[in-house]
């Protein structure tokens, strides 16, 4: 057995969230489509990190992580997170009265800033991590560490 | 002396009546409470045993009379909220079944209860999106970020996952209840949302003061203790646990088999209600038919059942009765 407690990913998940929508909020807001209204953007900003989160944080880590390591849960959760986050978008957000063309063109877009503010919220998060803020060492001990 | 005719005729204004409602409601409340707190045991064998069956069979009743003949645009989620029912009620039979005849490791234990915990939650928010989609519209934006905690929160604990079901449906009938006195627009509405009130404050009563008895309990006792929560929750009596869970199930009981059948025969002017399905066509109606008579002999068998073999017969109803337990959540999600 590998990888954090139940305990210590719960204490966690609160500071990892607001941590992972610092970083996505801004790329969200300047990146997604003109068609999204301001509404849209701040709901995708908190939102869709909401739904997707608990489950990077807490489901995966007892189940990936444990069963077949850091690498593996990497790997599996930060599939996950974008491809959830895309589809969960495009069923709430999208918009059926634009062309064909331009919701096509448009959901390429916000599906490529999706993918691009979770790869930055996972960068940024190692590199706050190696350099020991924010306590996560403290949390998860060497050797390991969280995607965001 | 006689009483000023002001005095007489107040006893007759609705204010009075109102009055009387919620002393009857809380009443009722507080009663349930103390017949559940003095003989936590006694009271759920009697009441399993009396209540059970017949309560299934009224909120099969009600069930088909809130569906409606056609379902046309609702046909996607009857069809998955029915389907759900069925594929999860087989799920956790089959899974019960195999954790009791084989040998499964903690570990495998736990990962199945959760894998089947986490397809209950993610059935319900299913649910819920398409409930959003239906008339009257709804705006619930919280219903995946709250599904994907309830996940972390089933993976984390699955057995008090178990746990919190066991105390959580009985409540899904108050809830139903409510539903039905804004629907039906009854007088009793108000009484009965004061009435609410007293639940939580019984159940806190119950908690912390149910009296422990002495002596070990025998198979029975440990069997009605361990459904109740017994071993997950801590640092509550084994009594007081089973006497809170006595408590709602009683309530639950007077909810499908007094409060809400009474209602809705008070609707339908002495009548029983009768299915819009019925209404479909000579096929359904037979259907219906069979299904209230074959739901009377089952109501029938339960009761012979219990009478042969109480302490075999109990488990085997509450495995079989996750169907009713799972049935209520479409139709209570249609009438949010």
């Amino acid at each position: 057995m590998d990888g954090p407690t139940a305990d210590e990913m719960w204490a966690f998940l609160p500071i990892g969230y607001l941590q992972t929508i610092l970083i996505e909020f801004p790329i969200l807001w300047f990146g997604l489509s003109s068609r999204h209204s301001r509404g849209t953007r701040v709901a995708a900003g908190l939102w869709l990190t909401a739904c997707t989160y608990p489950v990077v944080i807490l489901v995966l880590p007892l189940t990936v992580w444990q069963w077949y390591g850091y690498e593996a849960y990497l790997l599996v959760a930060e599939t996950f997170a974008p491809v959830a986050e895309v589809l969960l978008f495009r069923l709430l957000f999208s918009n059926p009265t634009s062309s064909a063309e331009d919701s096509q063109r448009d959901g390429l877009r916000d599906a490529a800033v999706i993918v691009a503010a979770n790869l930055a919220s996972f960068l940024l998060g190692l590199g706050l991590q190696e350099l020991g803020i924010f306590c996560l060492d403290d949390l998860i001990g060497p050797g390991g560490g969280i995607a965001l | 002396m006689s009483l000023p005719a002001s005095w007489r005729s107040g006893f007759q204004t609705p204010r009075s009546f109102a009055l009387g409602r919620t002393c009857g409601a809380v009443g009722i409340v507080l009663a349930v409470a103390l017949l559940a707190g003095l003989l936590p045991i006694t009271v759920s064998i009697v009441a399993v045993f009396l209540f059970a069956g017949p309560h299934n069979w009224l909120e099969a009743q009600y069930f088909l009379t809130r569906m409606p003949a056609r379902w046309g645009r609702l046909t996607g989620y009857f069809t998955i909220g029915l389907g759900g029912v069925v594929a999860l009620s087989a799920a956790f039979l089959a899974l019960s079944l195999s954790w009791s005849w084989q040998n499964w490791s903690e570990s495998g234990f736990l990962t199945s209860l959760a894998l089947w915990q986490t397809a209950l939650i993610l059935w319900i928010a299913m649910l819920l999106e398409l409930r959003t989609r239906q008339n009257p519209r709804r705006d619930w934006p919280g219903i995946w970020p709250v599904a994907a905690l309830c996940v972390a929160g089933v993976w984390t604990a699955p057995v008090a996952w178990s746990t919190a079901l066991v105390f959580i449906h009985p409540s899904l009938g108050l809830w139903y209840l409510d539903r039905e006195l804004v629907r039906l627009k009854s007088p009793w509405k108000n009484a009965y949302r004061t009435a609410l009130l007293a639940v939580p404050v019984c159940l806190a009563l119950l908690l912390t003061g149910t009296p422990s008895t002495l002596g070990s309990p025998d198979v029975l006792t440990q069997q009605i203790q361990e459904h109740a929560g017994v071993g997950v929750i801590p640092g509550i009596a084994p009594e007081a646990l089973v006497a809170a869970h006595v408590f709602l199930e009683l309530l639950h009981y007077l909810v499908w088999i007094v409060a809400i059948p009474g209602l809705t025969i008070q609707q339908h002017a002495g009548h029983w209600p009768v299915a819009p399905l019925a209404r479909r066509s000579q096929f359904w109606r037979r259907a219906i038919l069979w299904t209230g008579i074959v739901g009377g002999v089952l109501v029938a068998g339960l009761w012979i059942g219990f009478s042969v073999d109480y302490a075999t017969m109990r488990p085997w109803y509450f495995l079989l009765a996750i169907g009713h337990v799972l049935a209520e959540v479409p139709f209570l999600l249609r009438q949010l």
